[in-house]
């Protein structure tokens, strides 16, 4: 009977992606001077581990190569190898190696075995004498002869390799072959060999082939074939898979009376230990993007059938008003229930920070300490995919351009090792995430100086926060000199893009030789938006609520022109008004009328003109991108209760522009301000 | 029916195993370290058991050491899973009191194999 476990393969894949994730969390965290033998254990075992399943898969490269990390592991975890800095390192780039190959198998795709050898090498190296451990994987089973050799690729080409092979194939079988290591000079590869010939004889063909001193041969060994035969060990297996310590003619097993002790097994001990794994289930995210869908779907139609019976009279149909309002109200929770499948903890994207900051810290020669808080904050699956980016970005810039070196450092007075915070937590239907550090802080007229070296009309007088903000220009950066870690000058505007695109705001708060804190405020789902509906000239548009300040019926006397362009004095500000209907071509509304709407982006204001507010709602996001194609000043779509499709419009936009435009007019706002 | 303890910190090979052992008609239980191996022994009576060697919290050489100490598996055969065969962790299996040992990568026929060596 043929038993197929390939199913189980794929569990094994994302146990060892989850190994890996531990080891390297692991691993950054060690500490190098006294590193606890308990993490040490850990590390040993996460490489153990995904070794026991590669070999119980059937992963040969794997198994060879996580037993050669291991074997290293094995005695940095006894004390027989000090842990250095390098050590780490190579192990975090096994680490890697290990990842990408268990992806490639599970994708069944080839893994790049070449990578494996190299790390292979390096892993070795780091050990000194661990080749030891090649020898051991010639072991039984295993083909007789190792070959190895190491070529001047001065005189030999690189097909020389299948050239050789092709010849050591004449001697025997040749099984495997394997490049351990390319420089400029040399190749070092090795084959294995299955020839009934004796050792001499092969090295005597193999000289034909090659200078003796290029290569070494390795026999596996006679105690190796027959595994503790030196202690009468059985070997019941012809092939050496299993075997016994005493002969098993002695019945091993205790006759089972029929009336000893048999407890009967209750099924609730059986899956004692899978029942834990019962608690979660995983799904396919297309099957929970599928579900959302669906709810909105039906949230809509709610909402459809609710303005249909909102002309009907309630006191003669309360069996519809009480069934219209359980709907509405279940439709609600159904919702929730189910954008809750889809929320994360943010340790996803957190995850990674540790690491990167070793790697760069390393780069920079900087010495860094990164916290952690608030890693289970859970937000949307897909807002934690777009943030991961902008997020390691500004990780990236905070140590790079933030924190100064150490010497620096300790001339301001400060710790050598720089401080950096990175914090999520909920807020009031928002999540939002600081990363702060000690380090220099922005320097103002570095900023201003580089604003008008690219040509942005840039004060002295403006407000700390405008001048920040100057950062996120496209093309600015003040970075001296350009680093492959940042200051390429792209990067700050799409962080301010991405971030946007989400419907979030990102505000610096910056004090110079002290600091800088980046907040990135961002929504806990794109799929529903609270929002308000507006209508101009007879359409209906839909505003975020969030960037909603408030909304004024002006008097003519608070509207005045300033150059040209229009603005109203609200509490004590004049505020640049745009005009809807000028924007988007619409049939101009008979003038003096309407409602002004103050939009709040980043503490940039305008005042948007419109008809009427229809009123607030909750809307189903739709992507006007997906159906259609980006359009400017409108971020989505949504369908709305008589079925008809309002746009959503882009605060963020309406602001900027507004405020580009007027430039002269927030100065002169600002120096009214009294700053 | 005869009942097997299989003792291992990865799930998708206690699953795998489950899956052969169970569809040969063995019952099976399972452990995903020693410590749990050593409660699930005692609240049952395994008639062979298989354990890693690596593991959290107790290991396998600990485990056997450990059923070895309980009168009612002084003569339960216990084999140890390895992924080498190494001589130096075969002689510390022989020494805790194993019966005998098996490589992986475990081909399901040859498990059975071997189980059917010693449970008949």
């Amino acid at each position: 009977m043929a038993l197929d476990i390939s199913r189980f393969a794929k569990a094994f894949f994302e146990e060892a992606q989850e190994h890996i994730a531990s080891l390297e969390k692991l691993l950054v965290a060690v500490d190098l001077r006294a590193p606890n033998d308990e993490s040490l254990n850990a590390i040993f075992r996460a490489v153990h581990s995904v070794k026991g399943g590669a070999a119980a898969f059937g992963h040969r490269h794997l198994t060879e190569f996580t037993h050669d990390f291991e074997t290293i592991l094995d005695r940095v975890r006894k004390h027989q190898l000090a842990l250095t800095k390098p050590m780490v390192d190579v192990f975090l780039k096994a680490g890697d190696a290990i990842g990408d190959h268990v992806d490639a198998l599970s994708q069944d795709r080839q893994p790049d075995l070449d990578v494996m050898s190299r790390l292979r090498q390096s892993l070795l190296d780091v050990g000194i004498d661990a080749p030891a451990s090649l020898a051991e994987t010639i072991q039984a089973g295993t083909p007789r002869y190792r070959i190895s050799m190491k070529l001047d690729r001065g005189q030999f080409s690189d097909d020389a390799v299948d050239a050789l092979r092709d010849d050591i194939a004449g001697l025997g079988q040749v099984s495997c072959t394997e490049v351990i290591a390319i420089s400029a000079q040399t190749i070092s590869f090795s084959f294995a060999l299955e020839a009934d010939i004796e050792t001499d004889e092969l090295r005597e063909s193999l000289e034909f082939l090659a200078p003796a001193d290029d290569f070494d041969i390795q026999e596996r060994s006679a105690d190796l074939t027959l595994p503790l035969s030196a202690t009468n060990d059985i070997a019941d297996d012809p092939d050496g898979d299993f075997g016994f310590f005493a002969p098993l003619s002695a019945p091993v097993v205790e006759p089972l009376s029929a009336s000893a002790a048999a407890t009967p097994i209750a099924d609730a001990d059986i899956h004692l230990s899978s029942m834990v794994d019962a608690t979660s289930i995983r799904v396919n995210v297309a099957k929970v993007d599928q579900l959302i869908n669906l709810v909105g779907e039906l949230v809509i139609a709610e909402a459809m059938v609710a303005q249909a019976a909102s002309g009907v009279d309630t006191n003669q149909n309360t069996l519809l008003a009480d069934g219209l309002a359980q709907l509405s109200r279940n439709t609600r929770n159904l919702q929730d229930a189910v954008l809750a499948i889809r929320m994360m903890p943010i340790s996803f994207v957190f995850s990674r920070l540790p690491r990167l900051t070793r790697d760069l810290a390393d780069r920079l020669g900087k010495e860094i300490e990164l916290e952690m808080q608030g890693e289970d904050t859970e937000l949307d699956k897909s807002v934690i995919e777009k943030i991961a980016d902008p997020l390691t970005h500004l990780v990236r810039n905070a140590l790079d351009h933030g924190i100064e070196t150490p010497e620096e450092r300790v001339a301001a007075g400060k710790p050598r090792a720089g401080y950096l915070v990175v914090r999520a937590a909920h807020q009031s239907g928002n999540i939002v995430i600081t990363i702060t550090d000690d380090g220099a802080g922005l320097n103002r007229e570095k900023i201003l100086a580089k604003a008008r070296e690219i040509g942005l009309d840039a004060s002295n007088n403006w407000l700390d926060d405008d001048v920040w903000r100057l950062i996120f220009t496209p093309g600015f950066s003040t970075a001296a000199a350009v680093t492959d870690v940042s200051g390429r000058g792209v990067g700050m505007d799409v962080v301010w893009q991405n971030v946007h695109a989400l419907g979030g705001r990102i505000d610096i708060d910056s004090t110079r030789g002290e600091g800088t804190t980046m907040t990135i405020r961002l929504p806990l789902t794109l799929a529903i938006l609270d929002g308000m509906s507006i209508s101009v000239s007879g359409e209906t548009y839909i505003l975020p609520l969030a960037s909603i300040s408030h909304s004024v019926q002006p008097l003519d006397a608070d509207i005045k022109t300033v150059n040209g362009a229009k603005v109203v004095l609200v509490r004590e500000e004049y505020i640049p008004i745009t005009s809807l209907a000028e924007l988007f071509n619409l049939p101009a509304s008979p003038e003096g009328t309407g409602i002004l709407v103050i939009l709040e982006v980043d503490n940039m204001r305008t005042a948007l003109r419109v008809d009427e507010l229809v009123g607030q709602l909750q809307v189903v996001l739709k992507s006007l991108e997906a159906n259609y194609r980006r359009v400017k000043g409108v971020s989505g779509a949504t369908i709305l209760g008589d079925g008809r499709v309002a746009l959503i419009l882009d605060a963020a936009y309406l602001v900027s522009i507004a405020h580009s435009t007027a430039r002269e007019i927030i100065d002169f706002a600002g120096e009214r301000r009294g700053h | 029916m005869k009942t097997i303890l299989t003792v291992d910190d990865s799930p998708s090979i206690r699953q795998m195993l489950a899956y052969v052992l169970s569809s040969n008609g063995y019952q099976v239980i399972e452990a995903g370290d020693g410590e749990e191996g050593l409660m699930l022994a005692k609240a049952n009576r395994a008639d062979l058991v298989l354990t890693d060697q690596n593991m959290p919290k107790m290991d396998g050489i600990a485990l056997i050491k450990a059923l070895r100490a309980l009168p009612a598996y002084k003569q339960v055969p216990i084999m140890m899973l390895t992924t080498e065969s190494s001589p130096a962790l075969k002689q510390q299996g022989r020494d805790a009191g194993a019966t005998g040992w098996m490589v992986k990568p475990f081909d399901p026929e040859k498990l059975l194999e071997m189980l059917k060596k010693i449970l008949g």
